[in-house]
């Protein structure tokens, strides 16, 4: 099990926006998470990526205990995610926000940067030859030196992801990586994740979009006030009289004649 | 006039050699003039001093760069560190009479060593709550420097000792001390080139990532806390480094080394040169050095009752925050390798 979680709490005074979720993902599995608006997904990915500290319960992360550890702690070990509202380096051109995206992969401190040590020369030869690789994957080496602000809006989405690749992960939570995507922009998304998948990453997003998730997922965790209502392969999800009722809208007839 | 002199500047950043030659042109004026004691000689000493106050603001401007400029957080008791690094280094020369270098190594230390925990509540909060907390921070020191026997109240510490490393030419008045505008150079360089070379490393990156974006930054396995510290610990010992320099020069500390208009001199340096600019430090260390000493000749001059330079000094900060935000030089983000 790449990572485990067991009656994850997170309360904000009062309001319980995440309830006892039990919840796991196995290496190389394509996981979504959908739910209503307000229904603790996004706040389950900051809690599951350190962002925020855990109310009560617990996280492990191949097998280890990482309940108390913060963001910077899960990078180390392979955890990488983007945003739903897109947290690039504004000011940095795409290939230097790629290069921050090898920061966990690195190692060189003050002094090797002060003497331009060969450890450092190396790591820059290694970081090169990666950010290429996968500027080339995402699509954005026509855009190497744009600074990220510039980028147009699927391309920004894009980026996102490709600084998360950057840092070689082991698990990559994608928070509503088509929010505000035109459908040529959703195709492309969908042909990237497929690609990503051929790769064998373990990927845990969360979407809005029925079609995308539909498109990729082969496990589907459904998310209602702060709680698990549902779980299991998209087509099951669709027909689940829980989930229609919370999400889906219930004036959906389609399963009726499956 | 304000272009040519930004291109000036802009093409010394990036010609090494213009600038080498325009340190040796500063250095051989500063020794030749020692030679003859002339009429010449009293501007010829003055120019000197002026010139390393400047020096001294250069590198005092481009250690707060760590902190205002590179992790983005805007410190108003920096002045804390540079009487810090002056009170430590008289005292180990005055008190326990070692020798100026080991006083001077000790100064940056302990400036170090107290910037560590002063920099832990610029790890909680931000932007004007930060700038509230470092002036308190710097007006605390100002008061114990007042308040204590031992850095001699008030009045401060007279006497301190002034070696000369042999390169002195006279001992009236600052000609016994060039020693120590050599000093203050090779500090601003050898701190100028530390910078260059941090700016494009995985530190530097990581830097421009917490300015940017500090839950980005986390997220790509960044340290905030550990870098922020890092920028206040390395700001708080050049600093320190700085104020040992100024007060062995003077040959006298007092707390006014550690006010607060100090401070916002500082950070006046930094905001108006450009935050992150190296250059930048350097010009707006000397623009703010040179510009008040000059408006004090045009204030005897014209006869004129009041100083000219607060008013200019307003009027600069208002047209600098319209007109050019990020400072003369205001530097781009971009890794060079």
């Amino acid at each position: 099990m790449l990572l485990q979680v067991e009656k994850l709490c997170k309360n904000f005074g009062g309001l319980k926006a995440v309830q006892n979720i039990d919840f796991s993902i196995d290496s190389g599995e394509i996981v979504a998470i959908i739910g209503p608006n307000g229904s603790g997904k996004t706040t389950f990915f900051n809690v599951i990526s350190g962002i925020l500290p855990v109310s009560s319960g617990g996280i492990f992360f191949r097998g280890q205990d990482v309940t108390s550890w913060k963001a910077h702690d899960m990078a180390k070990v392979g955890l990488t995610r983007t945003f739903q509202n897109i947290r690039l380096f504004p000011e940095l051109s795409v290939r230097d926000n790629l290069i921050i995206g090898r920061y966990s992969k690195n190692s060189s401190g003050a002094l090797d940067g002060i003497f331009h040590s060969k450890r450092l020369r190396l790591e820059e030869q290694s970081n090169e030859q990666v950010v290429n690789e996968i500027l080339e994957f995402t699509g954005l080496a026509s855009m190497r030196n744009v600074l990220a602000t510039n980028l147009p809006y699927g391309a920004q989405r894009r980026l996102e992801i490709a600084r998360a690749l950057a840092s070689e992960p082991s698990l990559l939570l994608l928070d509503e990586p088509a929010a505000g995507m035109n459908p040529k922009e959703v195709d492309q998304l969908l042909a990237l994740i497929r690609a990503l998948k051929q790769r064998g990453l373990t990927i845990l997003l969360i979407e809005h979009q029925m079609r995308l998730v539909m498109g990729i997922a082969e496990r589907m965790v459904v998310f209602d006030h702060g709680e698990k209502i549902a779980e299991g392969e998209p087509a099951v999800i669709r027909c689940d009289p829980k989930v229609i009722e919370a999400y889906i809208g219930t004036e959906v007839n389609e399963c009726v004649g499956n | 006039m304000a272009k040519p002199a930004l291109q000036f500047a802009q093409n010394l950043a990036h010609k090494p050699a213009t600038a080498i030659i325009l340190i040796a042109v500063l250095l051989g004026f500063t020794f030749i003039d020692s030679l003859d004691l002339t009429e010449e000689y009293i501007f010829g000493a003055y120019a000197k001093h002026i010139l390393f106050i400047s020096l001294i603001y250069s590198v005092v401007t481009l250690s707060l760069n760590f902190v205002t400029g590179y992790v983005g957080q805007t410190s108003l008791g920096h002045a804390a560190f540079f009487g810090l690094g002056g009170y430590v280094s008289a005292l180990t020369t005055s008190l326990l009479h070692l020798p100026y270098g080991v006083a001077f190594i000790l100064s940056g230390l302990v400036a170090a060593l107290v910037g560590l925990p002063l920099g832990a509540p610029a790890l909680r909060i931000k932007g004007p709550f930060l700038v509230v907390v470092t002036y308190g921070c710097g007006e605390v020191f100002k008061f114990i420097a007042i308040n204590l026997d031992i850095t001699g109240g008030p009045a401060g510490l007279p006497g301190l000792i002034s070696p000369t490393l042999g390169i002195a030419f006279s001992d009236i008045g600052v000609t016994g001390k060039e020693a120590f505008i050599v000093a203050a150079l090779i500090l601003a360089l050898v701190l100028a080139f530390i910078m260059y070379r941090l700016e494009d490393s995985r530190v530097g990156h990581a830097f421009a990532a917490i300015r940017q974006d500090e839950i980005a930054a986390a997220s790509m396995g960044i340290n905030p806390a550990y870098y922020k510290l890092m920028a206040f610990v390395f700001g708080a010992f050049f600093a320190g480094l700085a104020g040992s320099l100024f007060a062995h020069y003077m040959s006298f500390i007092s707390p006014d080394m550690l006010s607060s208009n100090e401070s916002i001199m500082m950070l006046t340096m930094v905001v108006i040169g450009g935050a992150r600019s190296i250059p930048g430090a350097f010009l707006g260390a000397f623009l703010l050095t040179i510009t008040p000493e000059f408006l004090r000749f045009v204030k005897d001059v014209f006869g004129l009752s009041y100083d000219p330079w607060l008013v200019l000094f307003g009027l600069l900060l208002v047209v600098m925050m319209r007109v050019k935000p990020q400072g003369l030089l205001g530097a781009e983000t971009v890794f060079r390798r």
